[in-house]
């Protein structure tokens, strides 16, 4: 009668190996090296894996992660202005985006994703700042253009690689979707 | 409706929404509390490249530095007295606490770096934190071995300052980058390319006279207040060791005269 399943040990494995990658993810961000950074900025791990959590996943998967992920880069930066807003947005649109198959190959789909989500994320920040009157406006909108696109760039070189890796532990522990 | 709906998510799904909540709830307090053991958790994790390379300050002299320091020390020795003999609190620092920077936040908008000193190296929260140069920035977070600074580059930082050639205040907000934005309070300051920019202690966050930056380009006399732009002299980019001022015990402000106690008769 219960539709209840004793939860297989593989699947156990599966989310914890992808609890580490997030934490990793969010950690990078402190190490700076050659090679990692272009014009000053970092890649946005945080965005990178995101992208790649919803690729494949519903709606909720996607919200939710780019929530969680959200509050804990708030958690090691600064809670005001929130990561959280762009992050869930990243998650919501790829999950809208991914149907449109411009590219049928998926690497350089998430790729080309990656690089749109790490332009709003950084959008999301500056209109943050900017509505919470913390600088000159002008000032914020230069630093904006520089970042979003260095960090865009660098975003979607990386997450075709982070994509493979995440995507081969989920469908070795049968936990995509 | 709904009641039966969440059941059946229930009877569906128990495993994943305890630990989906489990998860958020966690997420959240984190954020809410912006725990210092994130930094301390940095430092382990770091703790085995520091022990196997055992790194050392760099020793940082010539002749002429030497000869600069041994003036700086004769007037800081004369400052005292005659601070004593006005009775004027003294003014210096404590003794510095060398410490490495072991992680650097890369995200776009902080500016934050965490060094391997805390609490039990007597760090306290909002001691001054400088670099060969100058003011590098303040403690925001302490753990047992480790804490977070934050830049004077990062926006969030706001530190009165004043020129030193002629004493006019100002504050100085951070930019992203290595340079910042110094608004005066006075719009008719007159400023000179390559002045010096020192605390001017007015608050109480950082003691008075530390070398923050120089004037980098005129004036922006259009925009209300004035600003112009300030480049910083510690190189923001390469920091590797800095020194920590942990806070002295504050000295009393200038006592005033009171009725009761009998004055002091001079020799």
């Amino acid at each position: 009668m219960s539709l209840r399943k004793p939860f297989p040990s593989q699947h156990w494995l599966g989310w914890f190996g992808t609890g580490v990658s997030a934490l990793v993810a969010l950690w990078a961000q402190w190490l700076l090296l050659p090679g990692l950074a272009l014009a000053g900025a970092a890649v946005d791990w945080a965005v990178v894996w995101v992208v790649c959590w919803s690729y494949q996943r519903s709606w909720w998967s996607a919200g939710l992660g780019g929530l969680i992920m959200g509050l804990l880069w708030d958690s090691v930066t600064a809670p005001l202005p929130s990561h959280v807003p762009g992050l869930v947005l990243a998650g919501l649109l790829t999950v809208r985006l991914r149907g449109y198959r411009l590219l049928r190959s998926d690497p350089l789909a998430v790729g080309l994703l990656a690089f749109a989500m790490a332009v709003i994320q950084e959008t999301c920040m500056a209109l943050q700042f900017v509505a919470l009157g913390n600088g000159n406006v002008q000032e914020i909108w230069a630093h904006h253009q520089k970042v979003s696109l260095a960090s865009g760039l660098l975003a979607s070189l990386w997450t075709p690689l982070a994509w493979w890796l995440l995507h081969t532990w989920w469908k070795k522990t049968d936990t995509l979707g | 409706m709904l009641r039966e709906g969440i059941r059946r998510w229930w009877t569906r799904y128990p495993w994943q929404t305890i630990l989906v909540m489990t998860l958020l709830a966690g997420a959240f307090w984190l954020r809410q509390a912006q725990v210092p053991w994130l930094a301390e958790a940095w430092y382990w994790l770091n703790w085995p490249v520091l022990g196997l390379t055992g790194s050392q300050p760099p020793v940082l002299t010539n002749h002429r530095l030497d000869e600069l320091q041994g003036q700086i020390s004769s007037l800081q020795q004369e400052n005292l007295k005659l601070r004593s003999l006005l009775n004027l609190p003294a003014a210096n620092l404590s003794q510095p606490v060398a410490a490495e920077i072991i992680g650097r936040n890369g995200d776009h908008w902080w500016q934050q770096v965490i060094i391997n000193r805390g609490s039990a190296d007597g760090i306290e929260e909002g001691s001054p934190v400088l670099a060969p140069g100058g003011l590098i920035g303040e403690i925001t977070q302490v753990a047992d071995h480790a804490a977070r600074v934050r830049l004077i580059s990062d926006p969030r930082s706001r530190i009165g300052v004043m020129i030193g050639r002629t004493g006019a205040m100002g504050i100085l907000v951070g930019q992203y980058k290595n340079e910042a934005a110094l608004e005066f309070f006075d719009s008719q300051t007159q400023v000179r390319i390559g002045d010096l920019i020192v605390t001017s202690g007015l608050s109480s966050r950082f003691p008075p006279n530390l070398v923050v930056g120089k004037i980098k380009s005129p004036p922006d006399k259009q925009a209300q207040p004035m600003r112009v732009k300030v480049s910083f002299t510690a190189p923001m980019d390469g920091l590797q060791w800095v020194s920590v001022y942990p806070k002295l015990p504050t000295t009393p402000p200038l006592s005033e005269p009171q009725a009761d106690v009998p004055a002091q008769t001079l020799p």
